[in-house]
């Protein structure tokens, strides 16, 4: 597999991440290396394999019953822009 | 008041000294405050301005005759672990100011138990990375040389221990990030088994391999730990109900019937000839004290950081897209519009590792390749489970190196991130398979670098690590 300018470009898009051309540069040769590393496990005849989640024996993760608790002040606190009680965000229409 | 011999101080001394009067946990708190104010390690991001009030209310506990072993004992935290009312910086620049909302359920189990937090420590950033230079807050240095990293991303956690800063420490653990720098510090370090200890109030790296862990001088303290945080935690529906046994009244029970295995495929090639001897010379010892050891096969080992690359950051692009600056954290120019800030905040306030590993995981994640890399970890963990399950039907514990080097310098590995990845190479098994696993310093190279060796077992059984870890340490003792 092998990463192209464009390829990398689009990613940091899709990650919302805004990269320097050098930071192009260098991740492309970077994340080429590790993906041929990573390909080694396409050796591996894996049809008949299931998939596990996590190192946890397979069992139901129950959720707990919903009980509402109320935290808005502790959650808020810490948000760069407030509007009273809101939470105040950047334009989102405006291109 | 004549000065603590901080060095000495393990749990037990240090609350026969509180029985005896040597000393109260308010004089103890307040010494390691000065070390921690004169230290030159960069271990700490953050000092607890409430330290000397919660020793002076151990302090009470204990002479009201209600306090227990871990009461007034000071403590150190993993800047990525919340504790409420101070700063967690997660490492980070994007979470500089970021003072936290709640604390950890691992965290406030040691505080209902009167443990004093002393503060915050420097890590890998939102705990990626094998040095700790992946910090925003700088490298640690490590205590037995300065011009050599202390391992990460738990650094500042095994440095604190180390360098007698804080007696025992919290790290997290998703790769190996306790049990390397406790390797490279020459303290213990324990990886829990995957749902062992509760991820609530842990900043979520990957969230089917991380586990809060003990950074300690000593096995038994390790135990102390672990007994009062693990367990059921409902705010964690991964954390598992199987019940938690009490690891100090086993600690000395039938140690000789622990089937020891040696896998194969950890003593390979590129392993440091000191490392490889000093390992194989503890467990020449334990045969001659009539342990049984057997050679036994693992046969995905060679896969297993393969998935861990695969697996890791694909978790981690979906962890950290939370870092938007809107509900926390670093902001940028509120005229930019949504896309723009969201692309300023996160590329001014991520470091160059964390960016890497977001665009590998998102690569990973993505329509075309989702099945081809993703989903293919997801098989190959069951593949490592499977590996150790059938191991540990023929033994009880696994001895394995930690490392395949003793720490390396400052800037040696930074530069290409594969070297620093395979160093990861005898770690991550234990994380996949969701088992539990031990740190265990061995003594040091001929350098003055300290070794270790790792101890593994089945998934709820860190009764086996600690009886074994607690058996070679008296070993190490008599030398």
């Amino acid at each position: 597999m092998e990463f192209n300018k464009e390829q990398i470009v689009h990613l940091a898009d899709l990650a919302k991440l805004k990269l320097s051309e050098e930071e192009i540069e260098s991740y492309k040769h970077q994340l080429q290396d590790i993906l041929t590393y990573v390909e080694k496990i396409n050796n591996l005849d894996l049809k008949d394999v299931k998939e596990s989640l996590s190192g946890l024996a397979t069992g139901a993760l129950v959720p707990r019953p919903d009980q509402v608790e109320e935290s808005k002040s502790e959650i808020i606190s810490q948000a760069g822009q407030k509007d009273g009680q809101y939470v105040s965000a950047p334009n989102v229409f405006n291109k | 008041m004549s000065k603590i011999d901080l060095q000495k101080l393990n749990i037990d001394g240090i609350q026969q000294a509180f029985k005896n009067g040597q000393f109260s946990s308010e004089e103890l708190t307040k010494e390691y405050l000065a070390k921690i104010k004169a230290d030159d390690t960069n271990s700490f991001i953050s000092i607890n301005e409430e330290a000397l009030s919660e020793a002076r209310e151990a302090d009470q506990k204990i002479k009201a005759g209600q306090g227990t072993i871990l009461t007034g004992i000071p403590i150190a935290i993993k800047d990525i672990i919340l504790v409420s009312g101070q700063k967690a910086t997660g490492g980070s620049k994007i979470l500089e100011n970021y003072q936290a909302s709640y604390t950890a359920t691992a965290v406030a189990r040691l505080k209902e138990a009167g443990m004093v937090i002393l503060g915050k420590t420097n890590c890998d950033e939102f705990a990626m990375g094998s040095s700790n230079e992946n910090s925003y807050f700088g490298p640690v240095l490590n205590p037995h040389d300065k011009t050599r990293v202390s391992g990460g991303s738990s650094g500042g956690s095994a440095v604190a221990v180390a360098n007698q800063l804080a007696p025992v420490s919290l790290g997290t653990d998703t790769g190996g990030s306790i049990r390397q720098p406790a390797s490279f510090c020459g303290v213990v370090g324990l990886k829990p088994s995957y749902g062992r200890v509760s991820r609530y109030g842990s900043m979520a790296m990957t969230s089917s391999l991380d586990q809060i862990g003990p950074l300690t001088k000593t096995v038994k303290e390790a135990a102390y730990l672990l007994q009062q945080m693990a367990g059921f935690d409902k705010y964690d529906a991964t954390s598992s109900t199987t019940k938690v046994v009490d690891y100090i009244k086993e600690l000395d029970k039938d140690v000789k019937k622990i089937r020891i295995g040696v896998p194969e495929e950890y003593f390979g090639e590129g392993i440091d000839k000191e490392i490889k001897q000093a390992i194989e010379d503890k467990i020449k010892i334990l045969s001659q004290a009539g342990f049984e050891i057997k050679s036994v096969k693992l046969p995905y080992t060679e896969y297993a950081l393969a998935a861990y690359y695969l697996l890791m950051p694909a978790e981690v692009s979906s962890n950290l897209a939370r870092y938007d600056g809107i509900l926390y954290g670093l902001g940028a120019d509120k005229n930019l519009s949504l896309d723009d800030w969201y692309k300023t905040v996160r590329s001014q306030g991520f470091g160059a590792e964390t960016k890497r590993r977001i665009i590998l995981g998102t690569y990973i994640l993505s329509a075309g390749y989702y099945d081809a890399y993703y989903k293919q970890a997801q098989k190959l963990r069951t593949l490592i489970k499977n590996d150790f399950a059938e191991v540990f039907e023929q033994v009880d514990a696994l001895i394995t190196p930690v490392t395949p080097t003793t720490v390396f310098k400052i800037g040696e590995k930074s530069k290409d991130p594969l070297a620093m990845y395979l160093s990861d190479i005898f770690t991550v098994g234990a994380n996949i398979a969701g088992i539990c696993a031990l740190s265990l310093p061995i003594g040091k190279d001929k350098n003055k670098l300290p070794m270790a060796l790792q101890i593994l077992a089945k998934p709820m059984d860190e009764s086996t690590l600690f009886k074994l870890g607690n058996y070679i340490e008296k070993l190490n003792l008599q030398k």
